[in-house]
């Protein structure tokens, strides 16, 4: 037995890689540019927009300078009308002429009079240059600035300034290039304040700072949204809060649109400064406004580029399954077919090449099918073959035994062989026959044992019979014993076959046909010797019968004549069962010889019944004689045909009555001659057919009509037509008449050498 | 009168031969082997006209006997008419090869036959039958 090939380890391939790699290439593909592209657009979003806040904190502030701006020149103009009132230039000229508050009172009205006039004016005051002397609208005048400085007192150019939380505008008043007294306006802070608390455009969280720089610290100067319930002013150190916009804008200085307020809120914001009063002004808003539909923007583009991507990661699973489906749809069809589902419909309709290469499965499929199924009907049929042959086998083997219990120890020598020859039983009489042991010669062949002694054509002959032919094969041959002594033996060999007709073992039986074959031998012998020694007597009988019969030794009387007659056609049987025997003797030798030459066989058969003519005319036969058109002449030994065609002749005519027919056809069929002689007469009884052709054998039908014949003329007839390579055959019924056919070769007779020819029949 | 030397070494059928040879005019030299008839044939009296042979004879066989006389000059010109048993065909044909007149099987022919196919032999008539 062969061992089983170890099977592979199936690696089951997981078709969904193919998916998930197609999927992860398009998504790494896609992941970046829809990225950038969303970076891309936020950034430019992102730019623009805060191009427009910028823009638009600028804008705001912008309109909010111009505004404070108005406001301060208006607040000026103010300061300047009243410095140049010359209500208020007398006043003040009285004053300083009748000395120390004279006219304070008057002053006070005046002054009312343009508060109620100007309602930006909250409170207004007059001091005289020394200030020693002064007048207001408020009693209490603590608020009012002081003028300690030169410069102030030079200048006839109003000026405007704000003093812890309050603004005003203080101007000189001249008298004819004489300072006569300074006017200090405390302003309504309400127009500047609204204009600072106007936060349009710039959202709900922009805020709008006024603020001064106030020796380390900046100071607000409005309270912005986030500082309304602040009491005071709010304010910064410098030092500790260089970046804050605030405190740069009171420096008159600018930073990043985009920077941190006193909050510590992001914001955006726009710088403007305002020289003479050093005033910083900032709009700002806070980025987290601001930039809110950029941060609106940034989740609508996340979203949007993650719903992109899930879009596309599908698309990609899509497209991808649509791949691997099929795919995975051939690689199940191919398990299934590999386990032999061919008939799998593998279902693929895709169009594409993948429906191409389904078919072409498909189509492989089918053949493997035709192939599988061819093969497993074979496998099939051969176990059913094997399994009859084991049945059969083991019937024979049943068989075999049996027959081995019986044959044991049977007289005759039997063997079984294999198909090949080689011995597988033997009984026990083997080894007496041959001297070899049982032991010795199984699984040998006869050959190589006591066999192989003729020449090659005769064992080719005889394993063509029982091998191709499948015949029994029936012979004699020359084998030698172990100890070298030769022996004829008989040998049969049949061929066993089983229902198939398949040869399974020979059976040989075979007999030490020495001493039998001596015996037979001698007999022949002694009937040759003994025929030959009878003819010398037989023919001195009949020639001195003849001579008698001639009258030679003088006159015979009738019943002399008569008796004569008698001892002559005695002595004329004797004659003709001799010549029988030795005929007959000659051909179980062996010794005939033939001579095969050209022959008409019309000619031999006319030879034979001119010869027979007498007894026809006798009895009045009608004699028939046809032959085929065209018949050949054949080789053949003319004696021995001549005897054929004499004895069936004689023989028709001896047992036909009277006016009988005898009717020969000489036809030709094929490679072979066939002569047909037919007679009306005698027949033979149907329960002798079966051994007319046996030596001795006479009908006993005839025995009642003639007593004459050996009995040795069919035998010999069937001897020689089958020495010549014929057959001979025959039809008869008792009382309607016998027909008998026999057939010789076209090609002829073979030549053989043989020491005698056949002694003519007496006809 | 034409003689004629007889081989053969069965006394009766010598004696039925000689009977109705001299009956039919013949004369008869007897001799019962090919020796002694060989002895006649090489001694001074004249030739016969015809040699009857038997086959089966003692001391040569009638085969023998006919290649002796067949190789001598002064006897091959002697016809010889075979009569016997049967010989095998392959012996009868060697003897009609060595030049025999006529063969006969002695069972099978009445001698009447064969004494008449003598005389033509003997009266210059034909070769063998």
């Amino acid at each position: 037995m062969q061992e089983p090939a170890p099977q592979p380890k199936k690696r089951r391939i997981k078709f969904h890689s193919i998916r998930i790699k197609l999927t992860l290439a398009i998504m790494f593909l896609l992941i970046p540019v829809v990225s950038l592209i969303s970076i891309l657009s936020f950034r430019n979003a992102q730019t623009l927009l805060r191009e427009r806040i910028s823009e638009q904190v600028e804008t705001v502030i912008s309109a909010r300078q111009d505004r404070i701006n108005d406001w301060v020149n208006r607040s000026l103009r103010l300061g300047t009308l009243l410095s140049q009132d010359p209500e208020l230039q007398a006043l003040l000229i009285r004053q300083n002429k009748q000395g120390t508050n004279p006219i304070s009172a008057e002053l006070s009205v005046f002054l009312e009079k343009r508060r109620e006039q100007y309602p930006e004016i909250q409170a207004v005051s007059v001091v005289s240059p020394s200030a020693t002397a002064s007048a207001s609208t408020e009693t209490d005048l603590p608020s009012m600035p002081k003028f300690g400085d030169g410069d102030l007192a030079q200048s006839a150019i109003p000026m405007l300034y704000e003093s812890s939380g309050g603004y005003f505008v203080s101007s000189r008043v001249f008298s004819q290039g004489t300072l006569i007294g300074t006017a200090v306006i405390n302003l309504n802070a309400d127009a500047i304040n609204g204009i600072l608390k106007d936060y349009s455009g710039l959202g709900g969280s922009g805020e709008i700072i006024l603020s001064r720089k106030d020796a380390g610290e900046v100071v607000f100067l409005n309270h912005p949204r986030s500082l309304l319930n602040l009491d005071g002013q709010y304010r910064l150190s410098i030092t500790d809060n260089p970046g804050i916009p605030e405190v740069l804008a009171a420096q008159h200085l600018t930073g990043p649109e985009i920077s941190t307020d006193y909050r510590q809120v992001e914001v955006v914001t726009a710088y403007r400064y305002f020289p003479v009063m050093g005033w910083g002004l900032i709009a700002k808003i806070d980025t987290s406004e601001a930039f809110a539909p950029i941060e609106r923007l940034k989740l609508e583009l996340i979203q949007v580029s993650l719903l992109t991507l899930i879009l596309f990661f599908l698309v990609a699973f899509m497209v991808s399954r649509s791949i691997t489906t099929p795919l995975h749809k051939l690689h199940l069809g191919t398990e299934k077919v590999g386990k032999g589902e061919w008939d799998y419909d593998l279902d693929i309709h895709t169009g594409d090449e993948v429906e191409q290469l389904a078919d072409e499965f498909a189509t492989m499929a089918k053949e493997l099918k035709g192939l599988y199924t061819g093969l497993e009907q074979k496998v099939e049929e051969r176990t059913v073959e094997l399994q009859k042959e084991k049945d059969t086998s083991e019937k024979l083997a049943q068989d075999l035994q049996k027959f081995q219990l019986a044959v044991e120890n049977v007289h005759d020598q039997i063997i079984i062989t294999d198909p090949e020859g080689h011995i597988i039983y033997a009984n026990r009489v083997i080894e007496n026959n041959t001297g070899f042991t049982r032991k010795e010669i199984l699984g040998k062949k006869p050959g190589e044992l006591w066999g192989g002694h003729m020449d090659k054509k005769f064992y080719a002959r005889m394993w063509k019979t029982i091998k191709e032919k499948k015949k029994v094969w029936e012979g004699e041959l020359t084998n030698t014993r172990k100890n070298g002594e030769t022996y004829i033996a008989a040998l049969s060999i049949a061929p066993i076959n089983d229902k198939e007709g398949i040869v399974r073992f020979f059976v040989g039986i075979e007999r030490d046909v020495t001493v039998e074959k001596e015996i037979d031998r001698m007999k022949t012998e002694f009937i040759s010797v003994a025929s030959h020694q009878l003819r010398t007597p037989l023919s001195a009988i009949k020639w001195f019968t003849e001579m008698l019969l001639s009258e030679d030794a003088g006159k015979l009387t009738a019943e002399q004549q008569k008796f004569l007659q008698q001892v002559y056609r005695s002595n004329e049987r004797m004659i003709e069962l001799v010549n029988a025997l030795l005929n007959v003797s000659r051909i179980e030798q062996g010794r005939i010889a033939i001579d095969p030459k050209p022959t008409n066989l019309t000619a031999l058969v006319n030879e034979v019944l001119t010869e027979l003519e007498p007894k026809i005319q006798e009895k009045k036969l009608n004699i028939v004689m046809s032959k085929h058109e065209r018949l050949p002449k054949i080789s053949v030994d003319q004696k021995l045909i001549r005897q054929v065609y004499a004895n069936l002749l004689s023989n028709a005519v001896k047992y036909t009555p009277e006016k009988g027919e005898i009717s020969i056809l000489i036809s030709k069929k094929g490679d072979e001659v066939i002569s047909q002689i037919r007679d009306t007469g005698y027949g033979i009884p149907i329960d002798q057919q079966s051994r007319v052709f046996t030596k001795f054998f006479r009908a006993d039908n005839i025995l009642k009509v003639s007593a004459e014949g050996t009995g040795l003329g069919l035998y010999i007839v069937k001897s020689v037509v089958e020495s010549s390579g014929g057959k001979i055959l025959f039809q008869s019924e008792e009382g309607k008449g016998s027909t008998f056919w026999f057939t010789l070769p076209v090609s002829g007779m073979k030549p053989r050498k043989g020491e005698r020819s056949l002694e003519e029949a007496k006809l | 009168m034409k003689s004629i030397l007889i081989v053969e070494d069965e006394e009766p059928l010598l004696l039925a031969i000689q009977h109705k040879l001299e009956d039919a005019g013949f004369e008869t030299i007897p001799t019962r082997d090919g020796k002694e008839a060989l002895a006649r044939l090489t001694g001074t009296e004249p030739l016969p006209d015809l040699i009857w042979l038997d086959y089966y004879l003692p001391f040569m066989n009638g085969l023998e006997f006919l290649t002796r006389i067949k190789s001598e000059e002064r006897l091959k010109q002697i016809p010889v008419v075979v009569v016997s048993n049967t010989a095998g065909p392959e012996k009868v044909n060697a003897m009609l090869d060595l030049g025999v007149d006529a063969y006969f099987v002695k069972a099978e022919r009445r001698l009447n036959d064969i004494i008449k196919k003598v005389q033509s032999i003997v009266n210059g008539g034909a070769k063998h039958e």
